[in-house]
């Protein structure tokens, strides 16, 4: 059977367990989520309904004290984020202690107020769009937990005075068994409650009535939610990622064994505008959005990898400057992008790029050496990044194979200085490498010689990313299990020569160092590659498994040709060419799917709606606020002509109302005109009339229409006069249900006196005596006096009946 | 009737209040938009709370209904009918709240009584009752009733006041009347007078009415019910019977007041109670009653149930006085001089007090003979008072006292006559 406060039991459980899984949507740890969730449903099973096990209020306080004196221990150690991860699990903790304790009222509130206090933190650290939906679950749970509670409050008064008032009796019955029995004469009234109806009944009239007002609050707090004005930038949350979980490393180290994990993590969503056009656009091909360059391979801690330079004092004459403005150009995209909160100043873009919108408070700076932007400093707060650059690369919506080379120790045009070309010319020693980068220089060799011209950089360039990406012998994996290595060789070398599987980092390495030893100069880009297009939102949403290596090759003056420096895709010192040397049947290279299935698509709805989240609710600002809301959705309410086209729209889509207008407004016409009538005789209407006319029960439509109907069908009106003769009714039937039959002649004190006879000495005697005497005078005095039964009077006569109804089952019925 | 809403803040709802206004602060300070969102989810529910609440008490209309008077230690039922006027909004989680006072010369005590309807449909209504024990008897007001509605979540109560008294009397107690009683009645009744008394068949209260019978006397007939009904019908009368009794119930106190003094205006009270209502259940002979005290009270005639009623009525609210005079009426020495009228004194005074006052009462008053002699008078401070009366029917206590009674009766003379 339902118990209002098993379900409450239930109701809590649910909200400290939903609550803690809105924390750890933040952070991506589950262990809490999982610890409410086993404590909860051990509370429910051992604690509430078996009461194996009960922690007492002093062992609880105990407890509650080392929970929250633990944390103390090192909060003020840690950042301001951590402080709050700190207070939220602090918080999950204590309610977990008050689920082993006895419920009560109170505890049952408390647990309430420190899930609500626990999710307030949750919802300042982080909240996505999973977030968002499990708040609406939490708030519907809070609802219908705040009515049960309600309700079990209520309960728990009536029990609890239904308990005092049992003592109270029993105080008064000692009183009379005792000794001065007479003292029960003055002593003070006391009372008890009857509890009068089951609350069972209404609980599932309780739990809709949760569900409405979740969504009406719901429905308010949104209306709330986008009137209050905001005041510039908004606190969007702190989780931060580390760039080591995003997949994107300004560091590679090769070699490594088991299985590489990709994740779906989100880390920026990328949109493309063709000037003049603020309608997004898809790429043709494939999106590569460089981060930042790696150039020097060497062995750290008996590891072999690479690194961004060695050249220290490189570095050190080349200065950071801001990127160009766009002045008046127009062949440019406008790229903007949306960046998860990272500690990392690293942007991502495709170059050429020139700025469109600087901001203040994140100056980007780049750096022309290895052509990355990156922001001055650390990001000053942990937002989600947004800037807006001009790409000068993608034409025809196609991202071009190369970009110009600017050279950055000359202002001039100049070609690559031969200490660049140095540094992106290094190989390791022999030493370092164990004597076998021999074998990447003859492959290299074989490989250059089998193009069309071994002395073409381009062609040359061109034919070994070819060859990488069409020698099936070659094979992408990130599994590494199965892959046997000889560890007696440089990394790159065994992958080249002996077991050829690998990712992206090793295909781009090989390329790089088959490149040098050529003496071309290359080195490796790391970035983002192909992501998918989201067709509903109309933006590329880059996620952590998109993190990719390829390879720019350093291609001098002498390697390019005019068109290209007309097109943009050179300059005068040379250019910069991209090679992606992954094998073409990897999953990798199967990009823009031209026919997306129902989960790709589904996908994309998310994808646009987590966007939406992102952009509206979350990151909603005071710019947002009134470009989208107030100037958007204003103006267009505000305009005339608004309504009268989306009224043209919607009636042109009704048939009739296409094909005759005149007969489409007759119907409408008659429909209201039967909507009207069907009011007028609708019972609850008639209902209220006759409540105002006091008529004891309303018509129904049929009474109305045709009473003499209405009789057949068995509704009749009852009248004030047969309503009150019917209480006497009911006396008889309740007398002859006992046995006691009313002869024809008898009159009703005859009849009552018979009964009374009948009853012989039985001790209920006299009182059942007591009520029939009430019943008959008043049956007379509405029977024969010309006034209607005072409410005094039929309240007399409802007592005694409920009197005599009570008796009646005590005593035997008449033979 | 008047009402008054109320509106407060439960204990919950200033818990939620604060935490509501930590995260207004901390979304307006930081600007925090989930907070926001937050804030209005939460502010929500206090808006539906207050609003909810208001609109289901301010259309509840409510009505009491309860007996005119109850014997106390009886229990009371107490019928509520709620209405909700609203056609389109149920009401939830009303709570009624009755006050229950006794209204006695010392200050009165009130007592609460809250029922829970846990909800009442639009346009409809409930009806629900109430069960309480008064043992102690008197006038009792009950009302005015609290109406509070606090659904759906708690936060907020509205209070509404409804002016609706009503009034209960509440008689003394029924005990149990002992064998020195039955002995008494039982005396009277089994033919021990002399002579009866005729009466005639006009005589007596009428009480009913019925159909015509033939040998019915014409002037019997009840011409206006007849033609309402169409056919005759005739009154019936109740009929005298010989047995006469007269109880004198001299409710006295001292000018200091002990707990046992106003045990036995208790005790007193209870018996007269008791007495007439045995004596009326047969309905035969005549009662007469007299109740001397701060408000004296004489009523002679047919044992009847009005009779009975009147004078329960009476005794629900008669107080002692230390001026009370057992005879303040007097005995009718028409009435009272014939035989077999039962004469039965019963006092709160010590018995020895009683003896004096009865000694020394001039018989110019009392001008039949042997009228003290046949006065039978008990006081209800003597032990012997429980082979009368007992207000319990504990055989423990019926056996000291009897153990007592037989105790100082070896050591006293006997005074019942």
């Amino acid at each position: 059977m339902i118990n209002i406060e098993r379900v409450l039991q239930w109701n809590i459980a649910l909200i400290v367990v939903v609550g803690a899984l809105l924390l750890s949507l933040g952070n991506g740890q589950y262990f809490l989520p999982i610890l409410a969730g086993g404590s909860a449903l051990f509370s429910l099973i051992f604690v509430d309904k078996l009461g194996w096990f009960v922690l007492n209020r002093f062992a609880a306080n105990i407890l509650a004290l080392i929970v929250a004196v633990i944390p103390l221990l090192n909060f003020f150690d840690n950042d301001n984020q951590a402080q709050l991860v700190s207070i939220a699990r602090l918080l999950i903790h204590l309610q977990i202690v008050l689920l082993l304790e006895k419920k009560t009222s109170r505890i049952y509130w408390q647990l309430f107020i420190l899930s609500v206090l626990q999710v307030v933190v949750a919802a300042a650290l982080r909240l996505d769009l999973h977030g968002g939906l499990l708040f609406a679950v939490y708030i519907l749970l809070d609802f219908s937990g705040m009515i049960l509670m309600l309700m079990q409050r209520d309960r728990e008064r009536v029990l609890q005075a239904n308990v005092l008032s049992a003592h109270a009796q029993k105080d008064a019955q000692a009183m009379l068994l005792g000794n001065s029995p007479a003292r029960i004469l003055r002593a003070a009234p006391l009372a008890s409650f009857k509890r009068t109806h089951s609350a069972r009944q209404y609980l599932a009239f309780y739990l809709k009535q949760a569900l409405i007002f979740t969504l009406m609050a719901i429905a308010f707090a949104t209306f709330l939610f986008y009137s209050v004005q905001r005041t510039g930038d908004t606190w969007q949350g702190g989780q931060v990622q580390d760039f080591s979980m995003v997949g994107f490393t300004d560091s590679i180290r090769l070699g490594e064994e088991g299985v590489i994990s990709e994740s779906s993590r989100p880390v920026m969503r990328v949109r493309l505008f063709e000037y003049g056009s603020d309608q997004p656009f898809e790429m043709e091909g494939p999106l590569f959005l460089r981060g930042t360059t790696l150039h020097s391979y060497t062995r750290e801690n008996g590891v072999m990898g690479w690194k961004p330079t060695r050249r220290r004092l490189t570095m050190s004459l080349v200065r950071s400057r801001e990127l160009n403005n766009i002045d008046d150009r127009t062949d440019y995209v406008k790229q903007e992008i949306s960046l998860e909160p990272t500690k990392r100043p690293f942007l991502f873009t495709q170059f050429p790029a020139l700025a469109i919108n600087l901001r203040d408070r994140n100056r980007f700076e780049f750096d022309p050496y290895r052509n990355s932007l990156q922001l001055e400093e650390e990001p000053k707060t942990r937002d989600e990044l947004r800037y807006d650059l001009a790409v000068m690369n993608i034409r025809e919506r196609m991202q071009s194979k190369s970009y110009p080379y600017e050279n950055p120790f000359s202002s001039r045009q100049e070609p690559m200085l031969s200490q660049q070309e140095s540094e992106l010319l290094g190989l390791p020693s022999e030493r370092t490498s164990r004597g076998t980068l021999q074998y990447i220089r003859t492959l290299a060799e074989e490989w250059a010689a089998a193009t069309n011209d071994p002395d073409d950089r381009r062609l040359v360039s061109l034919g070994l990313e070819r060859r990488f990406q069409e020698d099936t012998r070659f094979r992408y994996t990130l599994d590494f299990r199965d892959v046997k290595r000889d560890l007696t060789l440089d990394p790159v070398v065994d992958f080249l020569k002996n077991h050829r599987q690998g990712h992206c980092e090793y295909f781009s390495s090989a390329l790089v160092m088959m490149l040098r030893s050529l003496g071309i100069p290359a080195r490796l880009v790391v970035g983002y590659y192909g992501p998918e297009y989201n067709d509903i939102g109309k933006f590329y949403q880059v996620e952590m498994r998109h993190a990719h290596v390829w390879v720019e090759a350093y291609m001098r003056p002498q390697d390019i040709t005019q068109e290209m420096i007309d097109k943009g895709d050179a300059s005068p010192s040379g250019a910069w060419l991209r090679l992606n040397p992954m094998p073409l049947n990897s999953e990798i290279s199967q990009i823009n799917d031209n026919n997306p299935s129902v989960a790709t698509r589904a996908n994309d709805a998310l994808g646009f709606a987590q966007m939406l989240w992102d952009d509206f609710v979350v990151g909603l600002n005071a710019e947002r606020q009134q470009k989208a809301l107030f100037q958007g959705s204003m103006d267009k309410i505000l305009e005339g002509t608004y309504w009268q086209t989306a009224f043209n729209a919607t009636a042109s889509k009704i048939p009739l109302v296409k094909n005759d207008p005149q007969l489409a407004v007759q119907v409408v016409l008659f429909v209201l005109a039967i909507a009207m009538v069907g009011y007028y005789f609708s019972p609850r209407r008639q209902k209220k009339t006759s409540t105002r006319r006091n008529r004891s029960t309303p018509r129904t439509w049929l009474q109305r229409i045709s009473p003499r109907l209405a009789r057949l069908f068995g509704q009749t009106e009852v009248s004030e006069e047969t309503i009150v003769i019917e209480f006497y009714r009911r006396v008889e039937n309740l007398l002859q249900q006992s046995g006691y039959q009313r002869e024809k002649p008898q009159t009703t004190r005859e009849f009552f006196a018979s009964v009374s006879q009948a009853l012989g000495n039985h001790p209920e005697k006299p009182e059942i005596n007591r009520c029939l005497d009430v019943i008959a005078n008043r049956f007379y005095a509405a029977r024969f006096s010309d006034h209607e039964l005072s409410d005094r009077e039929k309240s007399d006569v409802m007592s005694a009946i409920a009197g005599l109804e009570n008796l009646l089952t005590i005593v035997p019925p008449a033979r | 009737m008047g009402r008054s809403q109320r509106v407060s803040v439960t204990r919950e709802g200033w818990y939620y209040l604060f935490i509501l206004a930590f995260i207004v602060g901390g979304a307006v300070m930081r600007q925090i938009n989930p907070l926001f969102a937050l804030a209005g989810l939460m502010i929500a529910p206090i808006l539906f709370n207050w609003r909810f609440s208001m609109a289901s008490l301010r259309h509840i209309d409510f009505s009491r209904r309860l007996p005119h008077r109850i014997a106390a230690g009886e229990p009371l039922v107490v019928d509520l009918e709620l209405t909700n006027e609203l056609a389109r909004l149920d009401a939830w989680q009303v709570c009624i709240t009755d006050d229950v006072r006794w209204q006695g010369t010392t200050r009165s005590r009130s007592h609460e009584v809250e029922v829970l309807v846990p909800g009442i449909a639009a346009g409809g209504h409930v009806r629900t009752s109430y069960r309480c024990q008064l043992y102690r008897r008197g006038r009792y007001h009950i009302g005015p009733t609290q109406v509070r509605c606090s659904y759906p979540f708690g936060l907020i109560s509205i209070r509404s006041k409804k002016q609706i008294t009503s009034h209960l009397l509440v008689s003394p107690r029924m005990g149990f009347l002992q064998r020195n009683w039955r002995r008494l009645i039982h005396k009277q009744r089994s033919g021990d007078q002399s002579s009866r008394q005729r009466k005639g068949s006009t005589d007596g209260d009428f009480y009913s009415l019925r159909q015509y019978r033939n040998g019915d006397s014409r002037r019997w007939i009840h011409w206006r019910t007849s033609a309402k009904l169409g056919e005759l019908m005739v009154q019936q009368f109740d009929e005298s019977t010989d047995q006469h009794v007269a109880i004198f119930v001299d409710l006295w106190e001292p000018e200091e007041l002990t707990a046992a003094d106003l045990d036995a205006v208790e005790l007193a009270a209870s018996f007269a109670a008791t007495a007439a209502v045995d004596l009326c259940r047969g309905n035969s002979g005549k009662l007469t009653f007299s109740v001397s005290g701060e408000t004296p009270f004489f009523h002679t005639g047919a044992a009847s149930k009005p009779l009975l009623n009147t004078l329960l009525d009476h005794l629900a609210t008669a107080r002692s006085s230390s001026r009370s005079h057992p005879f303040k009426h007097g005995f009718q020495a028409a009435n009272f001089g014939m035989q077999g009228t039962t004469l039965l004194l019963v006092s709160t005074r010590p018995p020895e007090i009683l003896e004096t006052i009865l000694r020394s009462e001039s018989t110019s008053t009392v001008p039949g003979p042997n009228i003290p002699d046949r006065l039978h008078r008990i006081s209800v401070l003597d032990p012997e008072f429980a082979h009368w009366f007992s207000i319990s029917n504990n055989p423990m206590v019926t056996q000291s006292l009897e153990d007592k009674g037989s105790a100082n009766a070896q050591k006293k003379p006997a005074t019942v006559g």
